[in-house]
């Protein structure tokens, strides 16, 4: 089977997916990004079923780079991000409320965006109102990063943390990975503290050597482990099928 | 200590004030002290003769820097802390009139408690207009539930919170910038793997790196980026 093309409205943002879903050897986010493509192509597994024929929405889509893994999967791929991003589909207004109906997605896909947002509450309350009944919430996001504003950035969050806002949000959380427990995380801020201080060819060096030691150290810390203390948490969760009495 | 009710928190609340050189947190708790010590000073005249309450206090490890200028230092922790005086009920409503205090201390609590928003609402609310909060709280920490551990965050999502809760932010400092605070976390990663012998000596090699790594940063980027924020504000007087 022919490999499907996504179009991209701008080159920068082709660019940008592909070097997250597929980072340079060279990378400094080399092993963060590819065990992040991993969980993501675990769940699409996982609950292929539920995907098949499913409208997805990608909320806080940025140049939404795991399009390519979940887009042959669902029948709808809908990116919506800030007036400010020419490749999403749909513009989040002010207020933050969507122009979509209740109920009237499958799947929300959220991916390093929570941290950013001004009220993580209300974006999650946002997602469940979209989410039809027994909808699913895959959403990625930072127990340990460097202060990155895009164009903010104000929450981490443990794994109980995380897990606690979407429950509070109304959602079941059907499973919670950690991606790099204490020991590669520790490494990995290290080097970015450090990474832009390099100068000239030291810089990829540094990075390389750090991307090595990053995944020897992960091999220390169990799954059970990275689910309570991650550099990123990967969670799935539900909303409720509604009951009938 | 004539400060405490037992002798266990006697020597927690010392061993945070008062680290041993070769303690693993001796840069991120001497640098905390080093903080409230420096806000003591210049806030001087909100402390003195004020009431203060310590909102969490686990075993006060500050309380010997703040009462000799305070007329009362009041201790509120869940019932579980033998050494609080006051005790903070189940819905978190502190039996105490609204603007009634001078001072809120609040030192690692902030990410423990279920809801950072309310615990802030019910801070400002017992805190008399003009009344100043001093918040620390984590930026980049391991999990380390007491009972729970939720939150962490970064400089400016902190401000956010205090200030959305009703409070004038006017200052943060960053203790331990990200190469601490990543060299924090390499020692707390490894120090359980290092022979108990060893510890100290494994402790003082860290610690002296984290103090090294640490003159990295400027007193900017810790304020955005940190191993621990602590922050103050002040409730406005009334509009």
């Amino acid at each position: 089977m022919a490999q499907k093309e996504y179009r991209y409205r701008t080159v920068e943002a082709a660019r940008l997916a592909q070097s997250r879903l597929y980072p340079d050897r060279i990378s400094p986010r080399y092993y963060m990004l590819s065990e992040l493509r991993q969980r993501f192509s675990e769940l699409i597994s996982t609950y292929h079923a539920e995907l098949t024929g499913a409208t997805l929405i990608d909320l806080g889509c940025g140049a939404m780079p795991y399009r390519s893994l979940f887009a042959p999967v669902v029948a709808n791929y809908i990116g919506a991000d800030l007036p400010d991003n020419p490749e999403a589909d749909l513009v989040i207004p002010a207020d933050g409320r969507l122009p979509l109906a209740a109920a009237s997605v499958d799947v929300v896909l959220s991916s390093q965006a929570l941290e950013h947002v001004f009220d993580p509450s209300a974006y999650l309350a946002e997602a469940w109102r979209i989410l039809r009944p027994g909808g699913l919430l895959i959403l990625s996001t930072h127990g340990y990063w460097i202060y990155h504003p895009h164009p903010t950035d104000y929450w981490r969050w443990t794994g109980s943390g995380l897990q606690k806002v979407i429950s509070d949000a109304g959602f079941m959380v059907q499973q919670i990975e950690g991606v790099m427990g204490l020991a590669a995380t520790a490494l990995h801020l290290f080097q970015d503290a450090l990474h832009g201080r390099a100068r000239g060819p030291l810089r990829p060096a540094f990075g390389v050597m750090m991307q090595r030691a990053v995944a020897l150290a992960d091999t220390l810390y169990t799954p059970a482990q990275r689910r309570s203390d991650a550099c990123i948490y990967v969670v799935v969760a539900r909303r409720p099928s509604d009951f009938v009495q | 200590m004539a400060f405490y009710r037992t002798k266990t928190a006697a020597i927690i609340a010392r061993s945070r004030l008062y680290p041993r050189f070769y303690d693993g947190r001796y840069q991120v708790l001497v640098g905390i002290r080093r903080c409230f010590e420096q806000l003591i000073a210049q806030y001087h005249a909100d402390l003195v003769g004020a009431t203060l309450v310590d909102l969490g206090c686990g075993a006060m490890p500050y309380r010997s820097l703040f009462a000799p200028h305070l007329r009362r230092y009041l201790g509120a922790d869940l019932p579980d802390n033998a050494e609080a005086d006051l005790h903070i009920p189940p819905a978190g409503q502190l039996p105490l009139a609204d603007g009634s205090v001078d001072l809120v201390l609040s030192s690692q609590a902030l990410e423990h408690v279920i809801d950072p928003v309310a615990y802030l609402a019910e801070a400002r609310r017992i805190l008399r207009p003009g009344g100043l909060l001093m918040l620390s709280t984590h930026g980049h920490w391991i999990y380390h539930p007491y009972p729970t551990d939720y939150w962490r965050w970064t400089g400016s999502g902190l401000q956010k919170i205090v200030r959305e809760a009703g409070f004038v932010v006017e200052q943060i400092e960053g203790v331990l910038g990200t190469t601490g605070a990543a060299l924090q976390i390499v020692q707390e990663t490894w120090n359980p793997r290092v022979p108990p012998r060893l510890r100290p000596l494994f402790s003082l090699v860290t610690q002296s790196l984290i103090g090294w790594g640490d003159r990295l940063h400027t007193p900017a980027e810790r304020q955005a980026d940190a191993c621990v924020f602590v922050i103050v504000g002040r409730r406005p007087l009334d509009q």
